[in-house]
């Protein structure tokens, strides 16, 4: 596809070719019909399934998703590594690069309203659960709201189960004041017996330590 | 407990150093204080006998606990543990009843209806379960229906508590 054709392709698109132009690059390219035919159906679904406007959930993380969508696709060399290569499967390699970011988006959109639970709350007086998201795909989670109980319940369903050997213990664990930059100081237990250190990796994941303050060195520490 | 300890102390010198846990609290605005619970939710007899590492609980866990049979099938709900804590305005909040499940809350002020909205992640071993935005109002709980366990499940229990 020569510069001409490729511009004209564009304003195509677009809707601002006229149509005997149009007709002629067609008849040049009857690939395109199907191509764009093919790009119409997906704009559909997406407007069937999402439907009525709506929030994504967590927006930094979906951005963060489609950025790599993007950055995987120009690793993998489309399209432009394919671009007038005589071996190219299309023609039109870019046109499918959109159509696959678009697919990809959807797809992407599709997990996080399939994995992210929303609570009707119109009347409820309690506590309301506005969006609940599960990272693990295999994890789902049900929302409701108990009257009996009042309360607002959500279950999670499909975490793998800690065996039974393992011991949890827990304390009541007094209330702390951040440190200066808001870091986590020592969390003490009522009682003062043992204190949590909450420790974050350079990922910002969080560990628990358990202190046993009976050790001297330890509580001097403190 | 033994090797915790251990694994604690030989630990201990480096997070004092890096973390420099004697640095001055700050003047921290708190939102809200959030009361959050780690509930044993189980069947196991006899009943009403106590569970290894539960904690006390007081006459409001005794209106927790009969609420939360309302919900779960399970016919006693032991408190391994509870923290009752500040949430502040400018600061993420760490909620640690216990090192196993706790939680990570974030307020987003006071919720035009009434109570506060807050963002919550339950982390548990190193991972985040689940994530959740809330408007959180007093005496209604939240109950997250955690893992199986033994013989039974943990529940976390989150709410404002009283002075938020």
């Amino acid at each position: 596809m020569n510069p001409s054709d490729e511009e004209k392709l564009t304003r195509w698109i677009d809707g601002d070719l006229p149509d005997a132009e149009a007709e002629e690059l067609l008849g040049r390219y009857p690939e395109l019909r199907g191509e764009k035919e093919a790009a119409q159906k997906l704009a559909g679904l997406l407007k069937s399934e999402l439907g009525k406007e709506q929030d994504i959930p967590f927006p930094d993380f979906f951005n963060h998703q489609i950025q790599r969508f993007i950055e995987e696709e120009k690793q993998s060399g489309a399209p432009h590594a394919a671009y007038g290569e005589a071996t190219e499967k299309s023609l039109f390699p870019w046109f499918t690069f959109w159509r696959n970011l678009a697919a990809g988006a959807f797809l992407l959109l599709l997990g996080f309203f399939i994995g992210t639970a929303f609570l009707d709350t119109d009347g409820q007086e309690g506590s309301t659960v506005l969006s609940a998201y599960t990272p693990n795909p295999a994890v789902a989670s049900k929302l409701f709201y108990s009257d009996a109980a009042r309360a607002t319940v959500l279950l999670l369903d499909g975490l793998q189960a800690i065996p039974a050997s393992h011991t949890i213990t827990g304390h009541d664990t007094a209330n702390y004041r951040p440190g200066t930059s808001g870091m986590v100081p020592a969390l003490y237990s009522v009682g003062k017996e043992t204190a949590y250190v909450l420790v974050k990796d350079e990922a910002q994941i969080p560990t628990v330590y358990e202190v046993d303050l009976a050790v001297p060195p330890l509580r001097n520490a403190l | 407990m033994r090797t915790a300890g251990a694994l604690a102390a030989f630990l201990f010198p480096f997070f004092s150093l890096t973390h420099g846990l004697r640095a001055q609290e700050t003047s921290a605005i708190s939102d809200a204080k959030c009361w959050g619970a780690l509930v044993y939710a189980h069947d196991e007899e006899p009943a009403g006998a106590s569970v290894d590492g539960a904690v006390e609980g007081d006459a409001h866990f005794s209106g927790i606990s009969a609420r939360l049979s309302k919900v779960f099938s399970e016919k006693h709900f032991a408190l391994l543990g509870q923290h009752t804590q500040d949430i502040f305005r400018e600061y993420e909040s760490w909620v640690v009843p216990s090192k196993e499940l706790f939680l990570k809350v974030d307020s987003k002020g006071p919720a035009e209806t009434g109570g506060m909205q807050l963002h919550i992640q339950l982390w548990h071993d190193k991972k985040v379960i689940v994530k959740t935005d809330a408007i959180l109002k007093h005496d209604s709980p939240l109950f997250i229906g955690g893992p199986k366990w033994r013989e039974g499940r943990l529940v976390f229990v989150v709410m404002l508590a009283n002075g938020g």
